[in-house]
């Protein structure tokens, strides 16, 4: 599919994962990749970009035998923004499914 | 593409673009790495499955040295002043609220005074009882009324007060370089449910107050045998 098209559904991603618990860079980039076909690389710059929208705050945490990690973990405005995006975007996706379905019967 | 190829080609970029906090930036994919090494994948998969290095630090943010963080002072002492003017007119809206509030209640007593064919103080005029409880009953559903409307009305402030709230926050973080939320709309926010069930509470009360009021109505023309009913009762004196 088209990467410019996946790119504004990512940051959806994101904000639901960390929406049922806070995670680490590594974890949300492996979580993506294995689900949606992107570079592995492609999460870093959302992550940073939710982050300076004031969507997301980091914290530093202590692991065994390893440096800290940084995890993410959602605002409140960041919990409102999901909502809010979420409810949007499926609303999107079920006209758009409901418009493709019309349009092929009317072909038949 | 080795993983130092990799990080060099990552800071070249992300420093001529001026990117703030590139250090945190290359921390987080040198992690990238050690996990995925952790794994037991070579370097050169990691580097290509991550993707080009130059087009990632592309996707970054670039700075501007003229956005650095002011402390916004002037903008704070403006907002100050405009606080002073939009405080009182929130303060004259809370007012007008209350005012709604007390209506509301001096209807329903009164209607409830009607109703139980009670007149304290012979503050309500004289009356046969069931021309009295029909103006009752019409009085309460225009306390109802009135009620909604107060909740309405106060869900409004509200909304108000925290979109003028969101619209101070912005211009101050806009002034000291913060990140500005997006704005609040003004207009009453209700949960679906409750907006449902305040707008039919209010349908029913409109309806019931206007039956009932034309109903005393008649009922009181029939019972004094008068249309100028209040003449027949003495209501004004004589």
């Amino acid at each position: 599919m088209n990467a410019q098209y996946k790119k504004g559904v990512l940051e959806l991603c994101v904000l639901s994962l960390l929406k049922k618990r806070d995670c680490y860079g590594y974890e949300i980039s492996d979580y993506l990749s294995s689900h949606i076909d992107i570079a592995d690389g492609t999460v870093y710059p959302i992550l940073r970009k939710l982050k300076s929208d004031g969507l997301l705050t980091t914290y530093l945490q202590e692991e065994s035998g390893g440096p800290p990690r940084k995890y993410y973990s959602l605002t409140s405005l960041g919990k409102e923004t999901y909502e809010q995006d979420r409810a949007e975007y499926l609303d999107f996706a079920h006209t758009i499914e409901q418009l493709l379905e019309d349009n092929d019967h009317e072909e038949e | 593409m080795k993983k130092n190829e990799f990080l060099a080609k990552l800071t070249s970029v992300l420093e001529k673009n001026q990117v703030a906090d590139a250090a945190e930036i290359i921390e987080e994919y040198a992690q990238h790495f050690a996990f995925k090494l952790a794994d037991g994948y070579s370097e050169e998969e990691i580097a290509a499955r991550l993707g080009d290095p130059e087009q990632l630090a592309m996707q970054y943010e670039r700075g501007s040295s003229a956005a650095t963080k002011g402390s916004g002072v002037l903008t704070k002492i403006g907002v100050g002043f405009a606080d002073v003017f939009a405080g009182l007119f929130f303060l004259l809206l809370a007012a007008a609220g209350l005012v709604i509030a007390a209506a509301a209640i001096a209807f329903a007593a009164v209607g409830v005074c009607m109703i139980a064919g009670a007149s304290p103080y012979s503050l309500i005029p004289s009356m046969p009882y069931w021309c009295g409880a029909i103006i009752g009953v019409s009085l309460v559903a225009l306390g109802v009324l009135a009620a909604v409307g107060c909740i309405y009305y106060w869900a409004l402030i509200r909304q108000l007060v925290r979109s003028f709230g969101r619209f101070q926050h912005n211009i101050i973080a806009a002034a000291t370089g913060d990140p500005v939320l997006p704005s609040l709309p003004a207009h009453v926010q209700l949960a679906p449910k409750t907006n449902r069930r305040l707008r039919s509470l209010a349908l029913i009360a409109l309806l019931a107050f206007a039956v009932c009021f034309i109903l005393a109505f008649v009922a009181c023309v029939l019972s004094a045998g008068n249309i100028q009913f209040w003449h027949t009762w003495g209501w004004f004196g004589n």
